[in-house]
C-alpha cells in the first residue's frame, strides 16, 4: 500500500522540482498537493509549470515538423506546426505556418493549372496561370509548358489555341532571358509564326553557327510565308509592316518587289482619295526599269496633279510633258498607232491643245517646252523609219525611264552613219546635237529627284558647257523652279550637280542664289543679266519677255526694302529694264526713289556732299532733290543758330556749288549765293 | 466614265476590235447607248485615246501584271531538334 505522504512534504518535493526547473515532475507533486492548502505563490507555480511543459513541448514538435519537412512531408509538418503553435502562442511559428501554407497553396494551384491545360480547359489554366504570375519561375514554367507541349502532334494545336487566346499573358518581350526568349521563339516557328520566331530570336546575342543557320531558315521562312499570302485576296492588316520589317534582315528580290507592289496598291488607294502628291511620293524615285502599263500610270498620276493640285512645280509640268509626248509618238507606250503623218499631227495638236489647257500658268511655258521635245521626236521618228526601231522613238528621258538609254544610243549613231550624217548636221545651229541636249536635259531634270542618278554622261556634259542652246534649257528649268518657289528643289540640284552644266561664270552666279536673302538681290539681278540676253535670242519671245518680267518684278517684290537702301542696286536694275526696251512700271517707281534717298542720308553721314549733290543731280525724282536740299537747310540752320558768323560763311562757301549744281533756282541756293562773297575772300586774305 | 472599261478592251485593242466591243457592250446593256457610242468615238479618235490612256489610271493593269520571283522554300532540317540555351 502506497504511503500518503504528508502536504508539507509534497510541496517540499514540489518545490525541489520546480529549483531545478524540472516542471513536469514539479507539477506532478503539485497536482497532489490538497486543494484546500493551495495558496497564491503555489497556483503560480503551477501555472508556470503548465507554460513551460507547453513550451517543451512546443519545442519537440518544431524539431519533428523540421524531420518532416526534409522527408517532404510538408501537410504533416504543417499539422504539427499548428499544434505547437496552439500550444505556444509564438508569433515566429504563426508567421512560418503562413508562408509554408502560402507556398503550398501555390504548388496546389501551379497542379491545378497544369491539370487544367492538360485536361483541354484553356480558360481554367489561363486564370490560374494569370494569378500565379508574380516571379519568374512562374513564366518560365509556363514556357516551358508550351515548349514540351508543343512536341507533339496534337500539341500543336493545343499551344496554337492556347497563345491566340492568352498570349498577352506573356507580356512584353523585351523582359524575356535569352532561354525563354529561343524556347518562345522554337514554339512559334512550330506553329507557323515565323515573323514572331524571328522577332525574339534576332536580337539574341548567341552566334554560334548552328543558331546561325537557324535564325537563317527561319528569315527564309518568313519571306515563303509572305509571298503566299501576297496573292490571298484578304490579307492581314500587318502584311505591309511585315514586308518592311523583314526587308531590314533579308533584302532580297522578292521581299523588295513585295514592297514595291504594296507601295503601289497604297498609291492606288491614295489616288482614290484625290491625294494624287502622296500617291506619286510612294511610287518615286522612278525604279530601274518601267514596263508599259507603269509607264501609263506615270504619265496619269503627273496629269492629275498638274491639273488638280495647288503650286504645281516645273518639274512636274515638265514631266508631264515628257510623258505625254513619248507616248503620241511611240505606239509601244500607247498602243495606238497613226496610219498617215496627218492623223499623227491631228493627234499632237490635240494632246497640246489638252496640256496647255489643264495648268493655263504654265501656258507659255509648255508651249515652250513641247517645241523642244517634239523637234527631237520628229527627228528621231524619221531617223528610226524602219519598223523594228519605232520602239526607240523616245526622248533620252523616257529612254532612262524604260532602261533602254544604252540600246537608243548605240541604234542612234549606227542610223547616223547609215545616213552619212555628222551629229553637228542636225541642228540649225550647227551646235551639239539634239540628242546630245536632250541626253543632257533629262541628266539635269532627273538630278533634281536624285542626284546619284549621274552616272554616263559626263564627257557630254563637259562637251555641253557653254554651249548656248543647252544653258538656255537648263536657265528655263532654272527661272521656272525658281520662280514657282520651287527653291528648295532648285537648291538641292544646284548645290549637288550645278556646276557639272553650267558655265563657270553662270554657276558662280548661281551658287550665290544660296545665300542669305538680304545678299541675294545683287546676284538676282546679275542673273537676269545673263538671262535677258539668252532669251532675246530665241524664237519665242513672248516666252522670253514673259519670263524676265516676272522674275524682275518678283525681284522688286521680295527685295523692295533692299532696293530702297541701295542706290547701286537700284540703278543696276534699272538698266536691265532700258536694256529690255521697257519702262519701269509706274508702281515701282518710288522703289528707286527711296533708294536714292537713302544714298544721299549716307552721304551727309559721311560729309560727303559731293557725293549727295550728285546723287541728287542725276535723280530724276523731284522728292529727292527735296531730300537733298532739306539736308541742306537744316545744316546751314543749325550752323546759323549756333556758330560764328566765320562758320557761317564757311559753310555757305562750301555748299553753294553742290546746290548750285543740283538746282540753281532753288531757294536754299539763292540764300546761300546772298552771303556776301567779297566778306568770305577778305576772310581768307587775312 | 473610262472608254476602255465600259467596251471591256485593252489599251492596245485596235479598230476592229472597237468595233466589236461596241456591239457587244450595245447588247449586253450594261451601259446606256449614249454612254457607249461616246466610249467608241473616244477610242476611234487616236488623238483623244492618248488623252484618255492618262486620265483613267489603271493601277490594274500594273498590278495584276507585277511579277515577283517566287523564292525557294528552305531546307528546315535544322529546326527539327531546339538548340539547348
Amino acid at each position: 500500500m502506497k504511503q500518503q505522504l504528508q502536504p508539507e512534504v509534497i510541496l517540499e518535493q514540489a518545490e525541489k522540482f520546480f529549483n531545478k526547473q524540472n516542471f513536469q515532475l514539479a507539477k506532478k507533486m503539485f497536482e497532489q498537493y490538497p486543494y484546500g492548502l493551495l495558496d497564491s505563490a503555489v497556483t503560480e507555480k503551477i501555472t508556470k509549470c503548465n507554460i513551460e511543459i507547453n513550451r517543451a513541448r512546443a519545442k519537440t514538435l518544431l524539431k519533428k515538423s523540421k524531420k518532416l519537412f526534409k522527408k517532404h512531408k510538408n501537410l504533416a509538418a504543417l499539422e504539427l506546426l499548428k499544434e505547437a503553435y496552439e500550444l505556444s502562442g509564438d508569433d515566429a511559428i504563426k508567421q512560418r505556418i503562413d508562408a509554408i501554407a502560402g507556398r503550398e497553396q501555390a504548388s496546389q494551384e501551379q497542379q491545378n493549372a497544369r491539370q487544367a491545360a492538360t485536361d483541354g480547359n484553356y480558360t481554367l489554366a489561363a486564370e490560374l496561370y494569370k494569378k500565379l504570375f508574380t516571379s519568374e519561375s512562374n513564366l518560365t514554367l509556363f514556357i516551358c509548358l508550351l515548349f514540351n507541349t508543343i512536341q507533339t502532334e496534337s500539341g500543336v494545336r493545343k499551344v496554337k489555341h492556347l497563345l491566340k487566346k492568352h498570349g498577352e499573358l506573356l507580356g512584353d518581350y523585351s523582359l524575356l532571358t535569352e532561354p525563354q526568349a529561343y524556347q518562345l521563339g522554337y514554339i512559334y516557328y512550330k506553329i507557323g509564326k515565323f515573323a514572331t520566331t524571328s522577332k525574339l530570336w534576332q536580337p539574341l546575342a548567341r552566334q554560334d553557327a548552328s543558331f546561325i543557320e537557324q535564325k537563317n531558315v527561319i528569315l527564309a521562312l518568313w519571306e515563303h510565308q509572305l509571298f503566299k499570302n501576297s496573292h490571298s485576296v484578304k490579307k492581314a492588316p500587318a502584311f505591309t509592316d511585315e514586308v518592311n520589317e523583314l526587308l531590314i534582315y533579308k533584302p532580297s528580290k522578292t521581299i523588295m518587289a513585295l514592297q514595291q507592289l504594296e507601295q503601289i496598291k497604297q498609291a492606288e488607294e491614295l489616288f482614290q482619295q484625290q491625294k494624287y502628291r502622296a500617291a506619286l511620293k510612294l511610287l518615286l524615285p522612278f525604279p530601274n526599269k518601267m514596263s508599259k502599263e507603269l509607264f501609263c500610270l506615270y504619265a496619269g498620276i503627273y496629269y492629275h496633279i498638274v491639273k488638280y493640285a495647288d503650286d504645281v512645280t516645273a518639274i512636274e509640268v515638265v514631266t508631264l510633258c515628257e510623258l505625254w509626248q513619248n507616248a503620241i509618238y511611240n505606239p509601244l507606250l500607247s498602243g495606238i498607232r497613226y496610219q498617215t503623218p496627218a492623223e499623227l499631227a491631228d493627234a499632237e495638236l490635240k494632246n497640246r491643245r489638252e496640256l496647255i489647257k489643264i495648268n493655263s500658268q504654265y501656258k507659255t511655258f509648255i508651249e515652250y517646252y513641247l517645241n523642244i521635245i517634239n523637234n527631237s521626236l520628229q527627228h528621231l521618228k524619221q531617223l528610226f523609219s524602219e519598223p523594228q526601231y519605232h520602239e526607240f522613238t523616245l526622248t533620252p528621258f523616257v529612254a532612262m525611264l524604260l532602261g533602254k538609254t544604252q540600246q537608243l544610243a548605240t541604234i542612234y549613231r549606227e542610223q547616223l552613219a547609215a545616213a552619212k550624217l555628222a551629229d553637228t548636221e542636225l541642228l540649225p545651229n550647227n551646235n551639239v546635237p539634239l540628242i546630245y541636249c536632250n541626253e543632257i536635259q533629262q541628266t539635269v531634270y532627273h538630278s533634281f529627284y536624285d542626284p546619284r542618278k549621274l552616272t554616263d554622261n559626263q564627257q557630254l556634259i563637259a562637251a555641253s558647257k557653254g554651249n548656248q542652246l543647252c544653258e538656255q534649257l537648263y536657265l528655263n528649268l532654272a527661272i521656272m523652279a525658281y520662280c514657282t518657289s520651287d527653291s528648295r528643289g532648285f537648291e538641292q540640284f544646284l548645290l549637288k550637280t550645278g556646276k557639272q552644266f553650267y558655265s563657270d561664270e553662270l554657276f558662280e552666279v548661281m551658287l550665290k542664289l544660296l545665300v542669305p536673302d538680304e545678299l541675294k538681290l545683287p546676284y538676282l539681278i546679275a542673273i537676269d543679266k545673263i538671262i535677258a540676253p539668252a532669251m532675246k535670242k530665241s524664237k519665242n519671245s513672248l516666252f522670253c519677255k514673259r519670263c524676265s518680267e516676272y522674275s524682275l518684278q518678283k525681284i522688286m517684290l521680295q527685295y523692295e526694302d533692299n532696293l530702297k537702301k541701295s542706290a547701286v542696286l537700284s540703278n543696276e536694275l534699272k538698266s536691265i529694264f532700258v536694256k529690255l526696251n521697257e519702262d519701269i512700271p509706274k508702281a515701282y517707281m518710288c522703289i528707286f526713289e527711296g533708294a536714292e534717298v537713302e544714298e544721299i542720308a549716307v552721304a551727309f553721314g559721311q560729309r560727303n556732299i559731293q557725293r549727295a549733290s550728285k546723287i541728287a543731280q542725276e535723280s530724276v525724282f523731284d522728292e529727292v532733290k527735296d531730300f537733298f536740299f532739306l539736308q541742306i537747310g537744316d545744316i546751314v540752320r543749325m550752323v546759323v543758330h549756333d556758330g560764328a558768323r566765320e562758320d557761317v560763311l564757311s559753310v555757305a562757301t562750301k555748299f553753294y556749288p553742290h546746290c548750285r549744281r543740283v538746282d540753281p533756282e532753288h531757294e536754299i541756293t539763292l540764300m546761300l549765293e546772298h552771303i556776301p562773297y567779297d566778306a568770305l575772300l577778305k576772310m581768307k586774305v587775312n | 466614265m473610262n472608254p476602255y472599261q465600259i467596251l471591256k478592251l485593252d489599251r492596245d485593242a485596235d479598230k476592229k476590235a472597237i468595233i466589236k466591243a461596241t456591239a457587244q457592250a450595245m447588247r449586253a446593256r450594261e451601259f446606256s447607248a449614249r454612254e457607249i457610242a461616246i466610249a467608241q468615238k473616244t477610242l476611234l479618235n487616236q488623238g483623244k485615246r492618248v488623252n484618255n490612256i492618262f486620265k483613267h489610271v489603271d493601277f490594274s493593269a500594273v498590278i495584276d501584271n507585277f511579277s515577283i520571283t517566287p523564292p525557294v522554300k528552305p531546307i528546315t532540317d535544322c529546326l527539327d531538334a531546339p538548340l539547348k540555351f
